[in-house]
């Protein structure tokens, strides 16, 4: 006997006691148990960026400048002339943006006018990560995890930002990393002493196996939805838990310890994915909101914004799946055109969203905006200016697009959450 | 006519049903409960009718309005409360849509009598109704002007949107008559019919249990358990009483209020006490003072006593009103904080107090600090800075959490239809664009009464007064007076304290404490999840049931004088917090509808944490003064989905392959101490093991069975089903038959093992009880527990640890 239960050791011996799928609560689709599959995710790793309390596109991704110090109604302080330029892409001279859009260029696309149709920050980082306004639809990282490998023991790893699942997966909040070998070697005294067990070896796979046996019973059992529920999440969450040791593997010796949150997060996801136990990744980074100073307390948290995302390119090369990383960046909403007389700037609905990785065409800038970074409508095909029978560009074209781009669009757990928007070919 | 999911079409008494609430689908002739609660308890019988006018009884479709003569021999007609009939044939198809659009507050005919109120608003239905009511008194040339207008009989600025002749206009004329004379029903006899047919609940004494884990984090006496064996839910409410009284359930309240107040973010090193200004509170360090000797860890420790009151003074207030049983409407009105000895030096009000332990952190008292205006916890510093302010936010944020927290209103849930903000060009869009205005009316009189509080908490009224370019400090359309422009939120907290939502909000928040879960939502036309007529309608029968439930609390509070404990009491004494099982397999309608009953809280760290030290008798910790390991953020907090109060302040609910993972580790770690140190102990201290000695087996040394020994052991097994688990099961259930497999086969195993050489005889060190855990004293060697050559102190622990991972041990 293994001192541990393989997840598919384990699923073999649920298969053989006929644990599976009884009493998961299938309301409107196949439960979580029952869609399970002991196939190791091999896609790629998805993850969101977001850009917590409203970045500002105009000093980052879609950039205006001031026409000097006569301009009426700058958006910017920084001079038009000076907007710097790599490939199709034009990007706002301020803070680390130089550095970003040389490097990643030529990998990224960006999507520029988009319209969240709010103010409100709660609505807004809903909009850009569900794509929808109303309440109750999942993030896309717990739509991708869910449809491609919710039994995956860290299918999808929240750092915050936002993170509704629908319950189609389990979120996984990482702590402190000091803890986790104990987490991978529940069995051990110390973790590092492969001897010293609580249980004997065949012990613990005796209390494992009548542990999995009384589950299923209770969930034969189980006739109110929220208990039936309930338990099909513990089954799905135990699925896959003993896999943990991977991560320990691979996780670096020391976590960034520097005050760019970013950086560390980077480490955990990009090792939980190297170790097969990842699907998608929330990264947040606070501070956008600068209703005051804007651009003294703004700049800064774009320059912090792209070193995270170049520090979780490089841990990907260094992890050796750089190939295999497809990167989100988002935010709440824009901010205002115009600064407030506290030179600060406040909410403004159109933002933009910024990709990268594999399928995803770079060099390439979809949507524009006009002069006060009001959007310009584009032809649904073409994607081209169409000021006549154009379209705004929504959160939801955005996530119907990324859901095809996943090969999700037709899966039915995504399909428990529509999108009743045409296909754009943002990533065509 | 119909709306997105053709409710309209159903027209099928089930359907009809499902809609109204509290109908049974099963028996779709029975009489309904009235919606939302608010009839009072009066009843009409069906034959009861009002006249209603000629336009209704000539609806095209054959639909008559109550009242109509042949309705009484018509008897499978379900009675339809005003309320339901408002919400199906009016609300839902036309007025929800079309006619909010204008009819509201920031709309274009925000300026007439009739402006209604989205479901996004507490308590929308009554105030809506109560408006149509008043519009309904009004005639144009003999028509109401509730017909007249929208069928363009009157002038309308929304043109003819209800023609006359059409089933919507019969409807609304029907809804005239019934705005004149309520139509209500007899309610549904208890538990037959309707909503919780079918649905099982726990016995008197299993709703002890679990209310007493969740609110004071102990089992219960075997004098209270006993007592409400006998007496049923008669003894229940004085069981509440008692515990309600206990000082752990403060403790727990406080716990559940920091998840919405977040202060707990300050209660580490100088934090709280480092964003009080020292010119307001001089004392702020006072134990760093010359006229305080003491050694250097007295002075570490009056910091911690100190920082850790003032951190926490919100938390206390609601404490301090909760304890005394006073309205809980205080904790926005005292002209008081609370205090304890170390924070009164704080804020200077030590002698103000006649102390009977001055070194006693625990203890408490209300006093005044000179020079500010008490509101409640809105004028505490802590609130203050957790919810702080810029010079452009102006506040803002601050009226958005009390909407949210006392008046149970999502501020910027309001804007129901998407917005365009790039449209807008006028020069303060805040107070003149419906872009900004819909919520910007809403949330700027109440920021506005903040005026005269910092970002950093200080009282400082702006000498210019507020700003002039936002609507003036107020409340629901009422400005504060001049007179009282300093005391802005003393007159704030004054009419939220009177305003009818500030009950509701209060249950709610009873409600999420006590069950994990929020409230239900009504479905909405927006959902584009919900798949069906009749998913929606189903959805919306649930929110019926529970919100009608959830008023009739706010009722029983209010009639309490705001005694908050009293909705603890209706909460847990209720259906929805007793539902355990089901007696049919429901369809997947039936399980949308009860989507929000049974267990299936996961506990979460503080709730489990405090339930492995009440079963087992030992906490999850590494010595006995160190952290939990559950709530140590360095450890599992976090990993187990719990907050830290500053960047993680959202719970996770749901268990990940991580949180599997913790649960294994507590399972094993805690075994490893407890069972041990449990048979360390003599039989009568006992918890886990009352009924075995370790060294009862089942064989004895010639290999005959050993009746008495499996007979305590299968008993004792049934013991820590129940303690552990909270299962009273019949000896022989197949569950503990399952837990005696699993003792029978790793003692066969161990014993085997252990004489073959291949396992040790003796326990690990690790969990060995040579010590007592407590104190350290050390054993005698009688009562050490060292050594398991038998196997059975392993086979106990084995089965323990099972028990400790389970669901009903995990979940409430």
């Amino acid at each position: 006997m293994t001192q541990q239960l393989h997840r598919r050791d384990f699923l073999k011996m649920c298969s053989a006691a006929s644990l599976g799928v009884v009493g998961a609560g299938a309301l409107f689709g196949p439960s979580r148990a029952e869609a399970a599959s002991p196939a190791p995710y091999e896609g790629p790793l998805w993850v969101t960026v977001h850009a917590s309390g409203g970045w500002d596109p105009t000093s980052f991704c879609d950039p205006k400048g001031s026409q000097g110090p006569d301009d009426p109604a700058p958006v910017n302080k920084y001079l038009a002339e000076t907007i710097g330029v790599s490939g199709n892409h034009r990007y706002a001279p301020v803070a680390g943006n130089q550095a970003f859009f040389e490097k990643y260029g030529k990998k990224l696309l960006v999507v520029n006018g988009i319209d969240t149709a709010t103010n409100g920050h709660d609505s807004g980082t809903r909009n850009v990560w569900s794509g929808k306004l109303p309440e109750g639809y999942p993030a896309f990282s717990a739509v991708v995890a869910g449809s491609l490998g919710a039994d995956a023991p860290l299918a999808f790893l929240s750092n915050g930002g936002y993170d509704v699942t629908g319950s189609l997966v389990a979120p996984t909040r990482v702590g402190s990393s000091s803890v986790l070998t104990k987490l991978a070697w529940p069995n051990r005294i110390d973790p590092s002493k492969p001897d010293g067990t609580y249980h004997s070896p065949d012990t613990w796979d005796r209390v494992q196996a009548a542990r999995a046996a009384r589950l299923s019973r209770l969930q034969t059992n189980a006739k109110l939805p929220r208990e039936a529920q309930a338990l099909s999440l513990l089954y799905s969450a135990r699925l896959g838990n003993s896999d943990l040791r991977l991560l320990s593997d691979v996780l670096p010796p020391t976590l960034d310890n520097s005050n760019n949150g970013l950086k560390r997060q980077a480490q955990l996801a990009v090792a939980a994915y190297k170790a097969g136990l990842a699907v998608s990744a929330n990264l947040t980074i606070g501070g956008f909101d600068t209703h005051g100073n804007h651009d003294q307390n703004h700049f800064p948290r774009l320059q912090a914004l792209t070193d995270g995302v170049d520090f979780l390119m490089e841990e990907a090369a260094r992890q050796g799946v750089a190939d295999r990383v497809v990167v989100i960046i988002g935010s709440d909403f824009g901010r205002t055109p115009w600064y407030n007389e506290g030179n600060g700037k406040d909410h403004w609905s159109i933002t933009s969203m910024a990709f990268m990785g594999p399928g995803i065409p770079g060099d390439r800038v979809i949507g524009t905006t006009d002069s006060y970074h009001k959007p310009i409508t584009v032809d649904p095909d073409t994607l081209e200016t169409n000021t006549e029978s154009g379209i705004r560009i929504t959160p939801e074209h955005v996530h119907k697009a990324l859901r095809q781009l996943a090969g999700i669009a037709l899966n039915p757990t995504a399909q428990r959450f529509p999108l009743n928007v045409p296909l754009l070919p943002l990533f065509a | 006519m119909a709306n997105k999911h053709g409710i309209f079409a159903l027209a099928g008494p089930a359907a009809l049903a499902l809609l109204i609430g509290g109908c049974s689908v099963a028996d779709p002739a029975s009489a309904v409960v009235a919606d939302a609660g608010d009839t009072g308890g009066e009843t009409a019988p069906v034959a009861d009718a009002t006249e209603a006018d000629d336009a209704a009884t000539a609806d095209p479709d054959g639909r008559r309005p109550r009242g109509d003569a042949s309705d009484i021999e018509e008897p499978a007609e379900p009675c339809v409360p005003t309320e339901s009939f408002f919400v199906q044939n009016l609300w839902a198809p036309v007025m929800s849509t079309t006619c909010i659009a204008c009819h509201s507050s920031s709309g274009a005919a925000k300026n007439t009598r009739l402006v209604l109120r989205s479901e996004s608003w507490p308590g929308w239905l009554g105030y809506n109704l109560g408006v149509l009511r008043e519009v309904s008194n009004y005639d144009y040339s003999g028509v109401p002007l509730l017909l007249a207008k929208p069928s363009g009989q009157a002038p309308h600025g929304g043109g003819e949107v209800v023609p006359v002749g059409t089933p919507l206009y019969a409807d609304l004329a029907e809804l005239v008559a019934r705005l004149k004379d309520p139509v209500t029903c007899e309610p549904p006899p208890v538990d037959d019919v309707g909503y919780f047919s079918g649905v099982v609940i726990s016995t008197a004494a299993d709703t002890f249990r679990k209310a007493s884990l969740n609110l004071a984090g102990r089992l219960p006496t075997v004098s209270e358990r006993t007592s409400l064996e006998v007496n049923g839910d008669a003894g229940l409410e004085a069981a509440l009483d008692a515990l309600l009284s206990e000082p752990a359930f403060l403790e727990r309240l406080m716990e559940a209020w920091n998840d919405l107040l977040l202060t707990n973010r300050y209660d580490k090193n100088h934090d709280a006490l480092n964003l009080l200004n020292e010119a307001d509170y001089p004392g702020r360090k006072w134990f760093e003072l010359a006229d305080y000797p003491a050694d250097a860890t007295s002075k570490n420790l009056g910091k911690q006593h100190t920082n850790r009151a003032v951190a926490q003074a919100p938390l206390e207030l609601i404490s301090w009103v909760v304890g005394q049983e006073r309205p809980f409407s205080e904790v926005l009105t005292a002209d008081y904080v609370v205090v304890n000895p170390f924070s009164a030096r704080v804020f200077g009000v030590f002698d103000q107090i006649a102390w009977e332990n001055p070194l006693d952190p625990s203890e408490r008292a209300a006093a005044k600090v000179p020079g500010i205006p008490h509101a409640g916890l809105l004028t505490d510093p802590m609130f203050l800075n957790r919810f702080p302010t810029t010079d452009t936010n102006r506040n803002r944020q601050r009226s958005k959490v009390v909407w949210r927290l006392f008046l149970g209103t999502d501020v910027l849930a309001l804007a129901e239809q998407p917005i365009d903000p790039t449209t807008i060009e006028d020069h303060n869009p805040t107070l003149f664009n419906p872009s900004c205005s819909i919520c910007h009316e809403i949330v700027d009189p109440v920021a506005g009464a903040f005026s005269g509080w910092t970002a950093m908490g200080r009282f400082q009224p702006p000498e210019g007064g507020w700003f002039g370019d936002m609507r003036p400090p107020g409340f629901e359309g009422e400005v504060v007076p001049a007179n009282q422009s300093e005391a802005g939120l003393q007159w704030l907290a004054s009419h939220i304290a009177a305003d009818p939502r500030f009950p509701t909000a209060v249950v709610k928040m009873v409600w999420r404490m006590l069950t994990g879960v929020e409230p239900l939502k009504p479905p909405s036309e927006l959902d584009d999840s919900i798949t069906s007529d009749d998913e929606f309608a189903a959805r919306k029968a649930a929110w019926d049931e529970q919100e009608a439930f959830l008023q009739d609390v706010a009722v029983k509070l209010v009639a309490a004088d705001l005694n908050i404990k009293v909705a603890f009491k209706a909460i847990v004494a209720s259906k929805w917090y007793r539902a355990v099982d089901l007696d049919n397999q429901p369809d997947a309608l039936r399980s949308v509808a009860l989507s929000s009953l049974g267990r299936g809280r996961l506990l979460t760290p503080e709730l489990l944490s405090r339930k492995i030290a009440a079963t087992t008798g030992y906490p999850w910790r590494s010595t006995p003064t160190s952290a939990d390991t559950l709530l140590d953020a360095g450890q599992y907090r976090l990993f187990y989905g719990g907050i830290d109060s500053d960047q993680v302040t959202q719970r996770i609910t749901e268990p990940s392959g991580m949180m599997a993972a913790v649960q294994e580790r507590m399972a094993n770690e805690v075994a490893c101490r407890a069972v041990p140190q449990d048979f360390a102990r003599p039989g009568w201290e006992r918890r886990l093991f009352p009924q075995v000695e370790r060294g009862y087996q089942p064989l004895d040394a010639n290999g005959f069975e050993v009746p008495k020994a499996i007979q305590a052991i299968r008993e004792n097994i049934r013991t820590l089903h129940q303690r552990l688990l909270g299962e009273t099961l019949p000896p022989g259930h197949e569950e503990l038959e399952a837990s005696w497999q699993l003792w029978l086969a790793t003692w066969e195993a161990g014993r085997a093992a252990v004489a073959a050489g291949t396992e040790s005889a003796s326990l690990s060190s690790t969990c060995a009880a040579t010590k007592d855990w407590w104190t350290s004293a050390t054993l005698a060697p009688e009562w050490a527990v060292s050594k398991d050559d038998a196997y059975t102190v392993r086979a106990w622990t084995a089965v323990v640890a099972y028990l400790l991972t389970d669901p009903r041990f995990l979940y409430e």
